[in-house]
């Protein structure tokens, strides 16, 4: 990505840098110039100011060698060269010492004195030295030369003029300034200035440059200024003593300047670098942040259930992957919906308040019908607890399909039920052999019982043997009668009659008719109603057989001081049809009788109304031969009601 | 306890009358001697028995034969009241239940009835009657 690495705060540090060390080292550069400029203005000012004076000192001396040449000229050799060259040297007190020179040959020297050496030299013969000498003559005009090594010691620099006599040429007239006097006389020393430093030099004839200050520095480098003596074969050079300073200015401002651009640079980079820093920091945030989303989407995608998260407004804010899955709607969807939305009829009341005690107490579960888009119900688990975070409440949820449970925990209630109705089924199978047992002792027992205790007294006495005889044969047709009943009861347990379509209504007919004396007699009000089961498959004697034997209980059994009403109805209940015979009568006391009612040879009530016991006791086995129940519920003086419970068959 | 090895008199209490009229009569046939009462209803053998403990407590009888499935008053109803009675009734009289039942439930149940001796099936004959009266004397 060339646009972030542009970007990059090393870059942009590194940028600022170069541009101000360009910027700072041109300044520097420039500052440099000029300074230099400056200065060389400075240096040849000074160096004309110093030809100034060069050249008015030397014209100074000019005016001796000019009045004594003039002298030479107009009178010839003076007498008194020694008075005018006092005088002459006397006006020119930098000049040390005139000569007069016929040809080459010096021929008079003041002051003497020190200079006697020199008298009788030609200096025309002196090759290394006649330079000045010649162009002297050949310019004809004043000319210094020098410095020189003088004959009679010393160094010093000689002017010459050349004097001619009628067009033709004599000789000089010369002075000699020693060099110590000249430098101090222009100020050309080598301490006089503290700005500048000065050098004298002239080229040879071989063209080698001879420098005459061997104090101050040959100037090979940096800048100087040279400038022609006039009148000499001289060079004057002047360079600053600031040069060096110039320059020291200029490297220190130039290495400020780095510094500068240095600092402005790291600076730079810093400053960058922070937004930078920043970025990297929310980049690495976000990278983890992205992270611990994908991680937590992962997991949550991963359970088996459903979750989901919403706010207070019960608006969704996320949910898990199966949410969508299972409920079938999309994600879109989900944003839009109201969480009750996948509940109906009370669950969502339920679900309503199951909620609101999340958001109220922080925790609450559930077992709903979950609805989905296409209206499937799955039967769930829900569990929410709330959360807080980014300063709202939310409720985080999560749900379970609990179908699988739910069907395991129907099909052991299924089993408990089979395993009761078999247990209430044995029970009630052992209750009727504890009432056989029963019967079969008094019963069957008794009469038998008789007859052998009868037959044991038995004896002589031929009319009580006739009273034993009856009542043994009364004891036998008893135990006939029992052992027919015992028949009809235990058959009524297996059907052998056919099945066929019974209408309550014509069994009614069949039992009014034959209990028509017990109605008419009891003058009692019977209401019948067969509207909501008119009738049944099933076996129609036993069908009549119940309503023969309720309809005649409630009869026999009705309160004398009452007027007597019976109700007779059937009624559809879940699993098939219900026949109620409902009286009025003297009722039963239940909770003494309640076990023994349908027994056989159990009769309850007065003695006075007849009855051997069968007729409840045959009902409830043909009832139980037809997978049916009989109930009663009563109460004493107030009336029974008996319901026979008939399962249709299918 | 009488030194007499016999009981002076028996109750019986059976709801069928020729059942009673036998019994009696096999007690006669063994046992002359002994004076022999019979009732029908258990209801009014006990009110008989409260009567005797009122007025004269020797008329009380040495030994009851009792049967269980009676109409009106049933024997363990006659048993619940008699266990009621004063504890020189309950002394004197031992109850032997005579009853045409042969279920053992019934057999365990009498067994919970102090005064109840012994339990015999119907019917009663010379043999079980001697062997009763001879244990009951010892």
């Amino acid at each position: 990505m060339p646009l972030r690495n542009f970007r990059k705060p090393v870059f942009i540090g590194l940028g600022m840098f170069l541009v101000l060390t360009v910027l700072t080292q041109l300044l520097v550069y420039f500052w440099y110039q000029s300074a230099r400029y400056t200065e060389i203005q400075r240096l040849s000012n000074q160096a004309n100011a110093k030809k100034e004076r060069v050249h008015i000192t030397l014209t100074n001396s000019l005016s001796c060698t000019r009045t004594l040449a003039f002298v030479v000229e107009e009178h010839g050799i003076p007498q008194d060269f020694n008075r005018i060259a006092e005088k002459l040297l006397r006006a020119n007190p930098l000049v040390d010492a005139i000569e007069l020179l016929e040809g080459g040959v010096i021929t008079h020297v003041y002051p003497v004195n020190g200079n006697e050496a020199a008298i009788g030299y030609n200096i025309l013969s002196d090759t290394v030295r006649h330079r000045g000498a010649v162009i002297a003559m050949q310019r004809k005009d004043f000319f210094f030369a020098g410095p020189v090594k003088l004959k009679q010691g010393g160094i010093a620099v000689i002017g010459r003029q050349p004097i001619f006599i009628n067009g033709k040429f004599w000789g000089f007239a010369a002075v000699l300034i020693k060099l110590s006097s000249f430098m101090k006389a222009t100020a050309i020393d080598a301490d006089s200035n503290r700005d500048f430093s000065y050098q004298l030099s002239r080229v040879r004839t071989n063209g080698q440059e001879e420098f005459f200050l061997p104090a101050a520095a040959i100037p090979t480098e940096g800048d100087f200024v040279t400038i022609e003596v006039p009148n000499t074969e001289w060079k004057l050079y002047v360079t600053s003593r600031n040069q060096t300073e110039i320059y020291h200015h200029a490297i220190v401002l130039s290495a400020l300047g780095f510094l500068f651009s240095s600092i402005v640079g790291i600076f730079s980079w810093y400053t960058a670098y922070q937004p930078e820093k920043l970025e990297q920091l929310v980049e690495r945030r976000t990278c983890q942040l992205t992270m611990e989303k994908e991680l937590s989407d992962s997991i949550i995608n991963s359970l088996p259930g459903i979750i989901y998260i919403y706010d207070q407004n019960r608006k969704f804010f996320r949910w898990n992957r199966n949410f969508e899955s299972v409920s079938g709607y999309t994600s879109d969807e989900v944003r839009n919906m109201h969480p009750l939305d996948f509940f109906e009829g009370e669950d969502k009341e339920l679900l309503r308040k199951k909620i609101e005690t999340v958001f109220d107490k922080g925790q609450a579960d559930v077992e709903a019908y979950f609805y989905t888009r296409t209206k499937e119900k799955i039967i769930y688990y829900f569990n929410g607890n709330v959360a807080h975070f980014d300063g709202n409440t939310y409720l985080i949820g999560m749900g379970i399909d609990i179908s699988k449970r739910a069907a395991a925990e129907k099909d052991i209630q299924d089993l408990n039920t089979r395993l009761q109705a078999t247990i209430e089924r044995l029970q009630a199978r052992n209750n009727d052999l504890q009432q056989f047992s029963y019967v079969v002792s008094h019963n069957l027992r008794n009469p038998i019982a008789r007859i052998l205790g009868l037959a044991s007294i038995f004896g002589d006495d031929t009319n009580e043997n006739r009273v034993i005889v009856d009542k043994i044969t009364e004891a036998t047709t008893q135990l006939d009668d029992t052992v027919k009943d015992i028949s009809t009861i235990v058959s009524a347990r297996n059907i052998t009659e056919k099945y066929e379509y019974v209408s309550f209504n014509d069994a009614w007919e069949n039992v009014r008719h034959e209990l028509k004396n017990e109605i008419d007699q009891s003058h009692v009000a019977i209401s019948v109603d067969f509207n909501k089961a008119p009738g049944l498959i099933s076996v129609k004697s036993y069908i009549h057989n119940m309503l023969y034997n309720l309809v005649s209980n409630a009869l026999k059994f009705r309160n004398q001081n009452i007027p007597a009403t019976i109700s007779i109805k059937t009624n559809l209940y879940k699993q098939g049809i219900c026949l109620e015979v409902q009286d009025n009568g003297i009722g039963i006391d239940l909770v003494k009788n309640g076990a023994k009612l349908f027994g056989l040879y159990k009769r309850f009530g007065p003695e006075s109304i007849p009855g051997k016991g069968i007729g409840l006791c045959l009902t409830k086995n043909q009832v139980e031969s037809l997978h049916g129940k009989i109930e009663v519920a009563s109460k004493l003086q107030e009336g029974s009601t008996f319901t026979i419970y008939l399962p249709t068959l299918i | 306890m009488k030194e007499s090895s016999l009981p002076d008199h028996i109750i019986l209490i059976d709801d069928d009358a020729v059942t009673n009229m036998v019994n009696k009569k096999i007690i006669y046939l063994s046992f002359p001697s002994i004076r022999v009462t019979a009732y029908t209803d258990a209801a009014v053998a006990l009110d008989q028995l409260r009567q005797m403990i009122a007025k004269d407590v020797t008329q009380l009888p040495d030994l009851i034969f009792l049967d269980i499935n009676m109409p009106h008053m049933d024997g363990w109803e006659f048993l619940n009241e008699f266990i009621k009675l004063s504890e020189s009734a309950l002394q004197k009289t031992k109850i032997v239940m005579l009853t045409s039942s042969v279920d053992i439930n019934d057999i365990e149940k009498s067994k919970t009835y102090k005064p109840v001796t012994d339990f015999l099936s119907k019917p009663l004959n010379k043999d079980n009657l001697r062997n009763l009266l001879q244990y009951q004397s010892v």
